[in-house]
């Protein structure tokens, strides 16, 4: 993937490439017009650094972020827990609804004007954006949903355990003063 | 702008769903696991692995105080894939 590709920025010393096929999907996802594009490759681009700030954050290394025709994707190295795996996965996603949601606060309070709302960025930015969610969030690989979706199913296991790990902690509580209680009983016998 | 909302909405739903579902499903028992990695490790019977094994945390609980048991088995697990090694 590297070959036909060019360096085009460096985010945390992480290269960002763009690759030669990126035209090609540019074309087929937004058409012809120069701020279609210019908002597709926005959103690719947010969503693949969105993976390399998780990855940054649970302790991986990011070693590459790559635009190409079908959208991008984030390489990195690293020995992560299955829960910060999931995450990374969610990484992306997360970066869009953070976009996604801003752009909703804005528009439920009134703050985007009523032409900007008929124009193509506003459209890619809730629209395109959120059929970039959803189709990002469909559980088969190579997208994203098919690691992501392990995330709540771990924290919820997470939650019981952390529940059954003081439920023990009491336990093991109760043992100690049994056990001490026991010796002082020995002693009081010997 | 109501398919964004439906789209927001059914993120939300699945996410806690599958939450609740890890939340409802009974995690693996990691003291039995352990367990029968050290019967296998150490090649004995059921119950003499289990005898070996409390005599062995018992030592260790002496050598380390104060840890959980979970800590003595996985210590000991550890110990003996690396003897194995």
């Amino acid at each position: 993937m590297k070959s036909w590709s060019v360096q085009v920025a460096k985010w945390r010393g992480v290269p960002i490439r763009l690759h030669a096929s990126t035209p090609v999907g540019l074309l087929l996802f937004a058409g012809t017009s120069p701020i279609g594009w210019a908002a597709f490759l926005g959103l690719i681009l947010l969503h693949e650094l969105g993976h390399a700030a998780v990855v940054l954050a649970v302790g991986g290394r990011p070693t590459e972020v790559m635009l190409h025709g079908f959208g991008g994707h984030c390489a990195w190295s690293g020995d992560v827990t299955p829960i910060a795996r999931a995450a990374i996965a969610w990484g992306g996603v997360a970066a869009q609804l953070v976009l996604l949601m801003g752009a909703l606060t804005f528009w439920a309070f009134d703050l985007v004007p009523l032409e900007f709302q008929y124009s193509e960025l506003w459209y890619r930015l809730v629209f395109s954006n959120a059929w970039l969610i959803g189709l990002n969030l469909v559980p088969i690989s190579p997208l994203d949903g098919a690691e992501a979706w392990s995330l709540p199913y771990l924290l919820g296991q997470r939650a019981r355990r952390g529940r059954a790990v003081s439920s023990s902690v009491t336990e093991a509580e109760a043992r100690a003063v049994a056990a001490r209680l026991l010796n002082d009983a020995r002693r009081g016998d010997e | 702008m109501s398919s964004v909302f439906v789209l927001l909405a059914v993120i939300t739903i699945t996410f806690t769903a599958v939450f609740v579902v890890g939340f409802a499903r009974k995690p693996p028992d990691r003291v039995k696991q352990l367990k029968a990695r050290f019967a296998k490790l150490s090649r004995h019977a059921r119950g003499r692995a289990d005898a070996e094994l409390m005599e062995r945390v018992e030592a260790l609980s002496e050598r380390f105080p104060g840890k959980s048991y979970v800590w003595y088995l996985e210590w000991l697990v550890t110990d003996l894939e690396r003897a194995k090694r």
